[in-house]
């Protein structure tokens, strides 16, 4: 048992550090926040990435198939089999060695992943974290290799440097040329909830249940490191963090498991008649054109599957193509459904088959949302980048929260029992179950299709996936609570200090999930929804996604098309989002009202007259009234001046007023005897983030108009500007942002008369969370269905 | 007592590599009152619960106290040198996020603040909380992670 000892204060200076900006001059204030990027931040243009963002005419990328064979030996949790590798030199040079991954070295105690790990305190340790060291110490972890060799079966040359190895060719593999070469290898599976990784197993070895274990097996194989124009050979370390950019190539897979094991793998599945019974394989043909998702392996097929263990092995084998990597998944626990989609927009397969596997411990949520969150995904995704390129989507329920390959994503959530074994879930369990299915089945778009390199830039995928999530979610149902995407959710991690700007090496993000999802998320939606209209803005987009699909796009791919398609200048934007940490924050200081001046004596002395009647009667007249005054005590002393009205015309100003009009132009005269009210708005811009004013002011009759003034507004001063509004009508007041569209983070400043805004907290206050409704109003669900029912009552005592 | 040293719990690879708290140090409507509001990823926070419970979040009573004793063990801060007792709001859920309230009294408006944010640090070596303090002009902003859970931070006259 540990100890749990108070934490102490380690007094410390904290200081803002300053980064020297191109925007701002040495001499002056001005900062140019409409800099063009072009030529400064962004790298010269070439015959393989051009000027317009698409791939040049040289535009070249590397190619590896791979020809696996694998055994699942299900009592040791290990994986054992061989790769084959034929690699495909499409660079312009030549290569006289290769890297290669080998992702399950970081699980060796040794690994740089593992020994670089640091922790919090010297004086506590979790439960979790003393179990995972425990758990560690007894663990084999790590590739085996038992043989690399080449096309002939000789022995090539290699050396690991701890997770990748470079395999030294006999004579350089020629620009064009094509090799290969064969790894025998094995590793031991990880408990993916004691030790944590990307995949692992997991056991239902609780009282009361049936003892059996889900596979989720990925990076299970030594994968070609990338090779690109921009980096040469990428072969940085794996420590657990950065995720992966891979080739594209042609897999064909076999995997050999206990018998009654059912494997779900990208791909499509070769042998169904060898591995599935009869009625299964009948199903299956049957859901491809199924209106509702149909059970290949029915509840009860799957339970009981969990009751006994089979002898002997099948072996599932899979093609894929196209693909940039390769994952499955296996259980005897496994339920699964299947339902075939017709793709509307041409361009990928004309029908693709959505899938999902879980145990009936993820039910009944999971055969009810689960395949009609994959198809939902597709649709939409397909709408807005590039149509969905492969025959199969799969969803699992295991041990991983989320985590994305191709064709395959494993998912977590699943309803909860409590202790009496009555079943519900909560709205959040709901809906962070279609949530994070959008977002792994969606990354089948990003990185895995757009396969931008997402160890480099997590934006790039974490950020656009996240934003067509939010896409995606919209489009569900009305509401969505959302989770990330809405502006006003990012406020307040945009106003703090200490953070990085998004273009910024995935390993040196500060704050991840606000960083390289929600802000790049937020930052896209804001462009759609505010600076370029959706119009312009999925056009763009889609150009993006058609240009670089099986294709390695970079940051300035991205900006650059989204720029030459929408004919917008975006460079203001850019910068402002995803090279700087200003933040928005647009302040309404002050409106002043003006009419006119029409030169007109008998209009302008009576106005006179009524301002100088409003303004507020003088103490010292007030406190005066009844004292004598000397004019009325000398009658004499009274002239002209005092029987004459000072606002009644005079001849003279009659006359030069006629002379006027005379030496005015005819629009001059149009101008004077306009009536409108002249508005005057001053904003200032106290984030420093450029943004275009979305004004909304209220008239006297309660109307309201929307005024949606360009970023372009602040090209001449980056920190105050006034706006001019003409209207006959009376302004009451006005609101920056009402909206909040823009991620303003002070909205207390955005409206003119101010308006008091309460905390977060001060609105948590007066009101009264619900919590699991369903458990509250007494009702439960079973395993097959979502048609609530009475909870079982607790025995009487 | 010799340190232990010990690898951390089952966090490092996540698709979602959340891992990140937000905190706001603030004055409320009434000046004499400040507000703390945590805002932490519930797929993360709710692993505290687990650990107690067999079930995530809610607004149970015993739910309530679990995530107050946690939230004052992991997050302190002290005025002018003083460490403050922060005394519970209540907390609540909101699509991903699960917020947690508390506020704090106070007499005059300081001048220094020590903050300590841990928050889930125990559970996730890699955590990186972010505390930003409104009790000065502008917003500041104190960054604390697994080696420096304190900072120390000048308030300035506000």
């Amino acid at each position: 048992m540990f100890r749990i000892v108070a934490l102490g204060f380690l007094a410390s200076v904290f200081a803002n550090v300053a980064i020297a900006n191109p925007i701002q001059q040495t001499k002056g204030s001005f900062e140019d926040k409409f800099r063009q990027l072009e030529g400064e931040e962004w790298p010269d243009v070439n015959s393989m990435r051009t000027a317009s963002g698409s791939p040049g005419p040289d535009y070249w990328q590397q190619q590896a198939d791979y020809k696996i064979d694998v055994t699942l030996n299900e009592a040791k949790r290990r994986l054992d089999g061989i790769v084959r590798v034929t690699y495909t030199n499409k660079s312009r040079q030549d290569l006289p060695y290769l890297w290669v991954q080998l992702d399950q070295n970081r699980f060796q105690n040794g690994s740089i992943g593992e020994l670089g790990r640091a922790v919090t305190s010297s004086k506590e340790v979790s439960y979790n974290a003393a179990r995972r060291a425990l758990a560690m110490r007894k663990f084999d972890g790590g590739y085996r290799l038992s043989s690399v060799t080449d096309a002939t079966g000789r022995n090539l040359p290699y050396q690991v440097v701890d997770t990748v190895m470079r395999i030294d060719l006999p004579t350089p593999l020629k620009a064009g040329a094509q090799m290969s070469f064969a790894i025998t290898y094995g590793y031991n599976i990880i408990e993916e909830r004691v030790i944590g990784g990307r995949g692992g197993y997991e056991c239902f070895e609780a009282k009361n249940e049936d003892g059996n274990c889900i596979f989720e097996i990925a990076q299970f194989y030594p994968r070609m490191a990338v090779f690109s124009d921009y980096e040469g050979w990428h072969n940085k370390q794996f420590m657990g963090r950065g995720e992966f950019t891979l080739e594209f190539g042609k897999y064909e897979v076999s995997i050999t498991v206990p018998a009654d094991l059912i494997v779900a793998a990208t791909g499509e599945l070769q042998n169904p008649d060898e591995v599935l019974s009869a009625a299964q394989a009948s199903r299956l043909r049957e859901a491809r054109t199924a209106d509702e998702p149909v059970f290949i392996v029915t509840p009860s097929e799957a339970k009981a599957n969990e009751r006994s263990v089979a002898k002997g092995t099948k072996t599932w084998r899979f093609m894929a193509e196209d693909v940039r990597d390769f994952a499955f998944a296996a259980s005897r626990k496994f339920i699964w459904d299947a339902q075939g989609m017709n793709q509307e927009i041409p361009g990928g397969p004309d029908h693709v088959m959505a899938m999902s596997f879980y145990p009936k411990e993820a039910e009944p949520l999971w055969s009810a949302y689960s395949t009609k969150s994959v198809m939902h995904t597709l649709r939409v995704y397909s709408k807005y980048s590039t149509p969905y390129p492969w025959p199969v989507a799969i969803s699992v329920n295991g041990p991983k929260f989320g985590m994305e390959y191709p064709m395959i994503c494993f998912n977590g959530p699943r309803p909860k029992k409590d202790m009496r074994g009555n079943l519900s879930y909560t709205d959040r369990d709901k809906y962070g179950l279609i949530s994070v299915i959008i977002h792994e089945v969606g990354h089948n778009f990003f990185p895995m299709w757009v396969n931008s390199d997402e160890r480099q830039w997590t934006w790039m995928d974490e950020g656009l996936n996240t934003f067509m999530q939010f896409l995606a979610e919209r489009e569900w149902e009305e509401n969505y609570p959302s989770r990330r995407g809405e502006p006003k959710k990012m406020a307040e991690y945009m106003v703090s200090q200490n953070q990085v700007p998004i273009m910024t090496n995935s390993e040196s993000i500060l704050q991840f999930g606000n960083n390289a999802y929600a802000k790049p998320a937020t930052a896209l939606n804001i462009l759609r929804e505010t600076i370029l209209g959706r119009e312009a803005f999925d056009r763009a987009f889609t150009q993006y996604s058609e240009d670089w699909k099986m294709k390695r796009p970079t940051p300035y791919d991205f900006f650059r098309t989204m720029e030459e398609v929408s004919g917008t200048d975006l460079d203001w934007f850019w910068r402002g989002w995803f090279y700087s940490t200003d933040h928005v924050d647009i302040s309404l200081d002050n409106i002043s009202i003006g009419t006119l001046n029409t030169a007109d004596p008998e209009i302008e002395n009576k106005l006179a007259r009524k301002e100088a009647g409003e303004e507020p009667l003088s103490l010292t007249i007030e406190r005066n009234k009844s004292m004598p005054m000397e004019v009325d005590r000398d009658r004499a002393l009274l002239d002209y001046y005092n029987s004459h009205d000072k606002f009644e015309t005079t001849k003279f100003q009659k006359s030069d007023y006629q002379e006027l009009l005379k030496n005015l132009k005819p629009w001059e005269r149009e101008v004077l005897k306009s009536d409108e009210n002249y508005y005057f708005f001053e904003f200032s811009n106290l984030g420093g983030l450029v943004m275009p004013i979305i004004l909304e002011v209220e008239y006297k009759n309660g109307r309201k108009e929307e005024f949606r003034l360009p970023a372009e507004i602040w090209r001449a001063n980056p920190k105050k500007v006034t706006k001019m509004i003409v209207t006959d009508r009376e302004i009451v007041s006005a609101t920056v942002d009402p909206r909040w569209e823009t991620a303003d983070v002070d909205v207390h400043n955005n409206t003119f008369p101010r308006q008091i805004t309460p905390t977060r907290l001060e609105a948590f206050r007066g009101k009264k969370p619900p919590r699991n409704r369903m458990a509250e109003d007494k009702l439960v669900v079973s395993e097959g269905s979502l048609i609530t029912k009475a909870e079982k009552k607790a025995p009487k005592k | 007592m010799a340190a232990i040293v010990l690898f951390a719990a089952n966090q490092a690879a996540q698709a979602h590599r959340l891992h990140a708290g937000l905190s706001v140090i603030e004055y409320g409507q009434d000046p004499s009152e400040i507000q703390i509001t945590h805002r932490l990823y519930a797929h993360d926070f709710e692993k505290i619960i687990y650990e107690s419970f067999d079930h995530g979040w809610d607004d149970q009573a015993e739910t309530l106290e679990l995530i107050k004793t946690y939230c004052q063990k992991r997050f302190v801060i002290a005025l002018d040198g003083k460490v403050m007792e922060l005394e519970f709001v209540g907390s609540e859920a909101e699509a991903e996020y699960i917020f947690v309230y508390f506020t704090l009294q106070i007499d005059q408006a300081p001048k220094q603040l020590i903050v300590l944010n841990a928050l889930l640090m125990d559970q996730f070596p890699e955590q990186i909380n972010l505390t930003n303090i409104r009790l000065g002009s502008g917003t500041i902003s104190a960054t604390t992670s697994a080696g420096q859970t304190t900072k120390t931070l000048a308030l300035g006259d506000g």
